[in-house]
């Protein structure tokens, strides 16, 4: 009678044995099976993604010039993409002016920027994951004015320096007479990345305007700058100021004039659009914020500088709107055990960059 | 030894003999279940579409219309493509000049010295041992009229990268 207990005892403790063994044997690996599987989903949705953001126009297609798509008021946005509207036959080739509304920092106030939520928002990720996009130009200019010179250095990201590339510079400055006046000099770098850009010419140097640009067989980048000048940024063809310039609003717009501006190399004379014989230029709200806008007619979707000249309370004052250029626009900090990394080469008005976009998933 | 004991050492043989073959069972499922290098799969995808990437990005560029132009192109092109790969990925890019010739094409290395950032001595084991490696071709008519093939191959340096 006591044997077959034992026998019972002893076939349960093997089963009870097998069962654990089992658990403890197949549970691991069916979870680093699953996190496999989340990984490689990973993966695939953050190529759809990134080529849904660099490869397609977003809905409406011009949204980056319809202003009536800001950061207060978005719900004409009903899909999300970075591509330019009429660059079909050309991949990866970025609209300078969707670009500039992920763009909004400590130094650039942008009215028109469009927060990643609500990309995320749009894209349907909001729920499920988190991304990052960081634009960082294949090489990096800084400048600084030298007396009459500008001295400019080319160097990678990693601050390595680039000998043997052409740098141009057109330079937009007050002369004596107070017009506006512009001048090109190109220079190439030496061992050290750097090239010196002569304007001893110039008869007057106190307010000045300048961008440089970068070409290393066609590899292109740009960096602007100046002094004396009130800064702007440009959003589309539309010069926006930060306001007050002035104490009289009207007055300084209606004194508003000989707007120039740049495309590559080039410096063309523009025209502010008007309506019935004054400037159209417009004061925004948004924000907490005040701006005012002035629209450029026929202006080059490419431009990477334009300026104007204002009398400001009897001075005349040089007024320098730049292409602000896009550095990271997140939903939030890069977190979670479950992420991808993409890296792709994209062209941004000219300006070869290189993004980085990284996902992850929200529910970990 | 009764006939009743005998059956119960049997049973227990008999548990301990299936015991056995399911921990047999485990052991071999173990060894099928272990994971793929997917890893290594995906990323030389993404290697792919980075080298077509680069390659279309200089092509829109106009970089290759400076080939046989220029003294030393070579050392620009690489220089060019370096700068605009990631940090830690390998190249190697031969240019070819394609000869349409009747029904087929005659292809000619143009490039007379390596565009390569890896020296020499070292490619063929910075190549072979690296588990990411890719490569991607594209032709490309230049503004002369020349017909390109380019073909690049890349890798990333020391294995695997997450």
């Amino acid at each position: 009678m006591v044997q077959p207990i034992y026998e019972y005892v002893f076939s349960g403790l093997v089963v009870v044995l097998m069962v654990s063994t089992s658990i403890s044997t197949i549970f691991p690996i069916t979870l680093a099976h699953l996190s496999q599987t989340s990984s490689l989903q990973l993966q695939g949705n953050a190529r759809n993604i990134l080529d849904k953001l660099l490869l397609t126009p977003g809905d409406p297609y011009d949204w980056g010039t319809d202003l009536s798509i800001n950061s207060s008021q978005s719900d004409g946005l009903r899909d999300f993409g970075l591509a330019g509207s009429l660059t079909f036959n050309t991949l990866y080739r970025l609209d300078p002016s969707k670009v500039e509304r992920l763009i909004n920092t400590s130094t650039i106030d942008n009215p028109y920027y469009i927060p990643p939520e609500r990309a995320a928002v749009i894209m349907g990720l909001e729920k499920e994951f988190g991304f990052s996009l960081s634009f960082e130009p294949v090489f990096q200019i800084s400048s600084h004015i030298l007396n009459k010179t500008i001295v400019t250095r080319v160097t990678t990201p990693e601050t390595i320096p680039v000998a043997n590339v052409n740098v141009t510079a057109v330079l937009i400055r007050l002369n004596s007479a107070n017009e506006e006046e512009f001048e090109i000099a190109t220079s190439s770098t030496d061992w050290n990345g750097t090239a010196v850009l002569d304007f001893s010419g110039a008869d007057n140097f106190d307010s000045v305007a300048y961008i440089i640009l970068s070409d290393y067989y066609n590899i292109q980048t740009r960096t602007v700058g100046g002094s004396n000048l009130i800064e702007a940024v440009l959003i589309g063809n539309n010069i926006v100021v930060k306001y007050p310039i002035g104490t009289d609003l009207e007055e300084t717009i209606s004194n508003s004039r000989s707007p120039l501006y740049t495309v590559g190399k080039r410096t063309y004379i523009g025209e502010f659009e008007s309506s019935s014989a004054s400037i159209s230029a417009y004061q925004l709200d948004t924000g907490g914020k005040t701006f005012v806008i002035y629209p450029l007619s026929n202006a080059d979707p490419d431009i990477s500088l334009a300026t104007f000249i204002t009398d400001i309370e009897g001075e005349t004052k040089l007024i320098a709107a730049f292409r602000p250029f896009p550095t990271t626009y997140e939903t939030g900090p890069i977190a979670g055990s479950t992420r991808h990394t993409l890296i792709r080469l994209v062209e941004v008005a000219g300006v070869s960059m290189r993004v980085k976009f990284h996902i992850w998933r929200l529910s970990e | 030894m009764t006939h009743g004991s005998r059956t119960g050492q049997f049973r227990i043989l008999e548990v301990v003999f299936a015991a056995v073959i399911l921990s047999s069972t485990y052991s071999v499922a173990i060894f099928i279940m272990e994971p793929a290098n997917n890893p290594a799969i995906r990323t030389s995808d993404d290697m792919e579409i980075l080298a077509f990437n680069v390659l279309n990005h200089m092509v829109q560029g106009g970089t290759f219309d400076r080939v046989t132009t220029e003294e030393n192109w070579e050392d620009g092109i690489k220089i060019a493509i370096t700068r605009l790969m990631p940090p830690g990925t390998y190249f190697n890019m031969t240019i070819f000049n394609a000869t349409i010739n009747g029904p087929s094409a005659m292809l000619t290395p143009l490039n007379t010295s390596p565009i390569t950032n890896v020296q020499a001595a070292e490619a063929l084991q910075a190549f072979q041992r690296s588990p990411e490696i890719s490569s991607s071709t594209l032709t490309y008519t230049t503004k002369n009229g020349q017909f390109l093939v380019l073909r690049i191959i890349v890798a990333a340096a020391g294995g695997v990268s997450q």
